[in-house]
């Protein structure tokens, strides 16, 4: 792989609707509870929205305007003129519907990892932002992280040579105890056909809400899918490989823990081989920390030349002395960060990203075409293990080559009336 | 000899919640190992009728739901249109439209 490549500016997207530079963005927020309540911006906010009345309440008490409107159904929010830009912290299963109507009512969107469940939300949600002329942040906040660009700095300009291979390592997913719950009806605090929405209908159980939806296929699938987004966002972002476009082959194995409700797996290996450059990516749940620089999560990226290890990949993403110490040349790659302040927290620096484009009308660091070129990487390993065999898929034509079964899992259809046709 | 689909689906039907999801793993490893590119019609075939009687049984509302979701991972023209008068079920119907809207889009029927 070429090491060293040039400085790519941001384009521009075309301005519906500028905001001045002073002027008030004001704010609907989805989803409020866990990452989603961290988004809330107390004195610009205009309406929240959360399946949970618990959520709501909570996060009610952070924001100043006495009239917010409060709903557990987020086309209301959608609806209401007043609101510029929204947030979406919802499971997964949400994501990419969510975005895509917030995109067809005009909304800016900044949506938590991962950024869509399927290769065909994730078209539409490009198409969407790209029709719709919105701006579409992808919450993988590790593109915001000073740190990760130094990593890049270091990587981008060839400082271990060409990229060999790269082996991330993780824990296994949550699902170790041994756990059913108990199906039965849903407390009265919460929504649970909204909880549901389009994936297929399953009784409400406890077990799965609500951090736990991470561990369920339909709407988390796994830690792959979830830290992977952050964990592969920067993965691609050192190796330069954001408009990746040779077929890559995928294959990913794992076992389920039977003794649980989960039926994502307990652990899980996946394995990537690009054509064009040939270089190999590993996913290890568990994999094994880099005693030369550990890490509850993270990788190693082996070169030519040599090698460098990057622990995490969301805001907390931390390296080695030696990347962190080097200096680009320069006329060298320098990693584009943004013009927020760099003192600030990576995630915060993330959201003011976002927001700054919102007046600038330029792309974010995340921006939803990068953020669903990483989420296939996980979206295609999912399928590989779920199929039990090697696919190949073709990211020119989005679909796999001869295997039409795992075609068919590039797209689920929604329950009614859900469809990302319309709100 | 594989264990079929009728039995699997018995099993999941059962009480024991640990047997009952292993029955429910095994029914879907026999689909895909059946929907891989080497496999034929042949070999989906029984599949197929069996994951189509479950549709059609009295047994419980999520193992029927789950044999019409493995039903749309292989199943071809004559399965979208048999598992039609399913979906009028007020139980699983929901599952059955979306079975057949994922065989459809296979075909673009």
């Amino acid at each position: 792989m070429e090491a060293k490549k040039p400085v790519t500016g941001f384009p521009l997207i075309l301005p519906e609707r500028a905001k001045g530079a002073n002027e008030r963005i004001v704010y609907g927020h989805i989803g409020v509870g866990g990452m989603g309540s961290s988004h809330i911006v107390g004195d610009s906010c205009a309406a929240l929205c959360d399946v949970d009345k618990n959520h709501l309440r909570n996060a009610r008490r952070r924001v100043e305007n006495e009239d917010v409107l409060l709903t557990d159904d987020y086309r209301r929010v959608l609806d209401r003129k007043d609101i510029d830009a929204v947030t979406i912290g919802t499971p997964d299963h949400w994501h990419a519907l969510m975005a895509v109507h917030a995109c067809q009512a005009g909304k800016d969107v900044y949506s938590e990892k991962p950024t869509c469940k399927t290769i065909e939300e994730g078209r539409a949600m490009i198409d969407a932002a790209r029709r719709y002329k919105r701006v579409v942040q992808i919450g993988a906040q590790g593109r915001s992280n000073p740190t990760a660009a130094k990593a890049c700095d270091y990587v981008r300009n060839g400082q271990i040579g060409n990229i060999q291979n790269v082996t991330l390592w993780h824990p296994r997913n949550y699902v170790e105890k041994n756990d059913f719950g108990k199906e039965g009806p849903p407390p009265p605090e919460l929504n649970w056909e909204m909880w549901l929405g389009p994936i297929a209908w399953r009784p409400y159980n406890p077990a799965i809400v609500h951090f736990n939806f991470r561990w369920l296929m339909d709407s988390g699938a796994g830690f792959i899918r979830d830290r992977g987004n952050h964990a592969l966002s920067i993965v691609m972002w050192l190796t330069g490989q954001d408009e990746w476009d040779a077929p890559v082959t995928v294959e990913a194995t794992g076992d389920t823990n039977v003794n649980s409700v989960y039926d994502a797996p307990l652990n899980f290996r996946a394995k990537w081989e690009f054509s064009k450059p040939k270089w190999t990516l590993v996913w290890e749940q568990p994999g094994t920390p880099n005693p030369r620089f550990p890490g509850e999560w993270g990788a190693t990226y082996t070169g030519d030349k040599g090698d460098l290890v990057v622990t995490g990949g969301d805001g907390g993403t931390d390296t080695e002395q030696k990347a962190k110490l080097y200096t680009p040349p320069a006329n060298g790659f320098k990693a584009y960060l943004g013009p927020e302040p760099l003192d600030i927290d990576p995630t915060e620096r993330h959201r003011r990203n976002w927001r700054n484009c919102i007046k600038t009308r330029e792309k974010p660091v995340m921006d939803v075409e990068i953020g669903v070129k990483v989420i296939t990487l996980p979206i295609i390993a999912n399928i590989s293990w779920q199929l039990g065999r090697k696919l190949t898929y073709d990211p020119k034509t989005w679909r796999f080559i001869g295997d039409e079964e795992a075609n068919r899992l590039l797209s689920e259809p929604y329950r009614r009336p859900w469809s990302l046709k319309g709100v | 000899m594989r264990e079929t689909l009728l039995s699997l689906a018995e099993t999941m039907a059962g009480s024991d919640p640990v047997k009952a999801k292993a029955a429910q793993l095994a029914m879907a490893q026999q689909v895909h190992a059946a929907g891989a590119p080497k496999k034929s019609g042949r070999d989906r075939a029984p599949l197929l009728k069996e994951l189509l009687a479950i549709v059609n049984s009295p047994r419980p509302r999520l193992v029927r739901a789950h044999a019409a979701r493995l039903i749309g991972y292989i199943g071809g023209k004559g399965e979208e249109a048999a598992l039609g008068k399913a979906e009028a079920d007020p139980e699983i119907g929901e599952d059955v439209r979306m079975a057949r809207e994922r065989i459809r889009r296979t075909y673009r029927l």
